[in-house]
């Protein structure tokens, strides 16, 4: 009995060591992991994919071509977060800038704190680069199209059951008239059921 | 078959398994005893040095079962100190940590009806769990996030309705305000109906607590209503609050709003109270330990938030010490029947093992007694009663002036400022002494 109890004794010593110890395992970005149910990398991910392949495949860029003769400019403008959950909206716009870059099909722009950024620079340079090399204010390209947009979510309990919904909305608005361009809409569900114990 | 009759007895428990408990009842009452001198910490905080208040409650930060009280505490001494920054991320862990201990551990409920109430993780009551929500609704505020703070009412009312799905009431009170700030982040957002459901839902909580309805909340109502065009409603609060004129909705989007938020006092703290009594028949040792309330209230007699001669006294929107009151007083038929459960336990235990060893029983007895302490802990550093006023104000400059007196002297604060209609100007003043 006392070999039993010693043996027992190291097994829970064991247990609680082995507790104690961090595990780190590498993953792919691109495997969806759901921890808490909250809205995270992919969401952002899939929404801006999917958003920005609506966006692009629509007839104003060949309208705005064949009316300007030019790829159009766009910048995002505010995404505004109206969830009830902390959403990081700046991974968000990155993912949508990302994906608007990449298409190759519209000139981006800078916005907001990186435009601010820049033009911080230009000052710099104006007084200590040389002057072959100065790029001058007044020489931005101003955008065409402003993206704006808002994410959204209902959601619903039900004991330890909850149902979130999130509704993604993007507008592109057009900046010389504040004519609506597109709007597009993206609604994520998702069933988050909470363990009734905990270890 | 010789050896199994030497460590077991009756009951058929061998005694390593009773040795164990006895240990790992040792263990955990000392992972959850506060290691931290709290006293130390409030004593900075009323010398009005938050920094070396931080440095104070460091300790807590090893203990695991502690850790959300550590880092609410954390939240909260670094908001007083002025780095919002910091004190929003120590909120938000709490937040996280708090959500993920809504869940029942079943050795810790087992432990706390059968060892010691101490030996489960800090889980923070319903008003407490409000109030992380409410303060960090403030951080976001003074720091101008106001989509940061429509998100903290968001969650609040998410949290009162997995509470109480029916009513989205909080059982012991601390909804109140959360409720009426609530209303001022939707107002401020212009989000006029879900700041006009907010306020009404206010309104509900303070009179079931029966405690008078703050005067802003109730011109907010008045003024609400009438621009939502729900006439009945408008009049039947401009009836009961008696209010006959208002400032139209439409007018006061084009001013400026100013928030004065005082922080008076702090919360009540608990006290172990114990009765220790020797069973003459046995001749064990039987303790019933449960907390009692002991409340701090401030001497701050009254706040005032003016700019330009334009003036708002401050008034009482959530008085902690009485939510604290309630709480205790509903939380006290469960504690006693497991203060019960744990006395039935050792003297078992106790019994179990004389038959052994009856200095051991003696041990087991004595030390169990003195370890089976009532849980004390709870949020500190939260304020006794939280004060209020706000003032619309035409864009321009201003000079803002926040005035808090009280026994020894006053505080008086003066703030220029240039304000923009449509602006919201979240002002934060605690008053903290001694005690």
């Amino acid at each position: 009995m006392k070999r039993l109890f010693r043996l027992l004794a190291v097994a829970m010593m064991g247990v609680g060591l082995a507790g104690c110890a961090t595990q780190v395992d590498r993953v792919g970005t691109e495997e969806p992991i759901d921890l808490t149910g909250r809205w995270n990398d992919t969401d952002s991910r899939l929404v801006s994919q999917e958003m920005v392949e609506d966006l692009l495949s629509r007839g104003w860029i060949a309208r705005h071509e064949g009316r300007t003769g030019s790829t159009p400019t766009v910048i995002v403008g505010q995404i505004r977060n109206l969830s009830h959950e902390h959403i990081n909206t700046n991974t968000f716009i990155r993912d949508i800038e990302r994906e608007l870059i990449n298409s190759g099909r519209v000139i981006f722009v800078a916005a907001g704190g990186d435009r601010d950024a820049i033009r911080d620079e230009r000052q710099d340079q104006a007084q200590h680069a040389r002057p072959d090399t100065v790029n001058p204010p007044g020489e931005e390209a101003g955008a065409n199209y402003m993206l704006t947009g808002t994410i959204n979510t209902i959601m619903d309990v039900e004991g330890r059951t909850e149902v979130a919904y999130y509704q993604v909305d993007l507008a592109l608005t057009s900046l010389a008239d504040n004519t609506r361009i597109w709007v597009g809409q993206k609604q994520i569900r998702k069933v988050i059921r909470r363990g009734l114990f905990r270890s | 078959m010789r050896s199994r009759s030497s460590c077991c007895r009756r009951g058929g428990r061998p005694l390593p398994t009773l040795l164990l408990a006895f240990l790992l009842a040792v263990v955990l009452s000392g992972c959850a005893a506060l290691r931290t001198d709290f006293g130390s910490v409030e004593r900075e905080l009323a010398r009005g040095e938050p920094e070396r208040a931080l440095a104070q409650l460091e300790p807590l930060a090893g203990s695991r079962l502690n850790q959300p009280l550590y880092l609410m505490n954390r939240g909260m001494i670094l908001r007083l100190s002025g780095d919002l920054t910091g004190s929003v991320a120590a909120f938000e862990d709490a937040k996280t940590l708090v959500g993920e201990l809504q869940a029942v551990s079943v050795s810790e409920t087992l432990a706390s009806w059968a060892l010691t109430e101490t030996a489960t993780s800090y889980v923070p009551p319903t008003h407490e769990h409000l109030m992380l929500h409410v303060f960090q609704a403030l951080n976001h505020l003074q720091m101008g996030n106001l989509d940061a703070a429509r998100v903290e009412a968001l969650q609040i009312d998410l949290g009162l309705r997995r509470i109480d799905p029916v009513r989205n009431e909080a059982p012991h009170g601390g909804d109140a305000f959360a409720r009426y700030l609530s209303g001022v982040i939707f107002e401020v957002q212009q989000d006029w109906s879900d700041a006009m459901i907010a306020y009404r839902k206010a309104y509900q909580a303070y009179q079931r607590r029966n405690v008078p309805v703050p005067g802003d909340l109730q011109r907010s109502l008045v003024r609400l209503a009438d621009y939502l065009e729900l006439e009945e409603e408008r009049d039947t609060y401009a009836e009961a609050f008696g209010i006959t004129a208002w400032t139209p909705v439409d007018e006061l989007r084009q001013r400026a709003t100013v928030v004065l938020v005082v922080q008076d006092g702090l919360a009540p703290r608990l006290r172990d109270e114990s009765l220790l009594v020797q069973d003459p028949s046995s001749g064990q040792l039987i303790r019933v330990a449960l907390p009692s309330l002991h409340r701090r209230p401030s001497s701050m007699g009254t706040a005032t938030l003016s700019a330009n001669g334009q003036q708002a006294r401050v008034e009482t929107v959530e008085q902690l010490s009485d939510i604290s009151d309630q709480w205790l007083q509903r939380q006290m038929p469960l504690l006693i029947a497991r203060a019960a459960s744990r006395n039935v336990a050792r003297y078992q235990a106790t019994r179990q093992v004389r038959e052994e060893s009856p200095l051991l029983a003696v041990l087991v007895n004595v030390v169990g007694a003195v370890m089976d302490n009532a849980d004390t802990r709870s949020w500190r550093t939260l304020p006794d009663r939280i004060q209020l006023a706000r003032l619309h104000l035409p864009p321009g400059n201003y000079t803002l002036v926040t005035e808090l007196g009280g026994r020894g002297g006053g505080l008086r604060d003066e703030e220029p400022m240039s304000l923009r209609g449509g602006e919201t100007v979240v002002l934060s003043r605690y008053w903290i002494e001694a005690r």
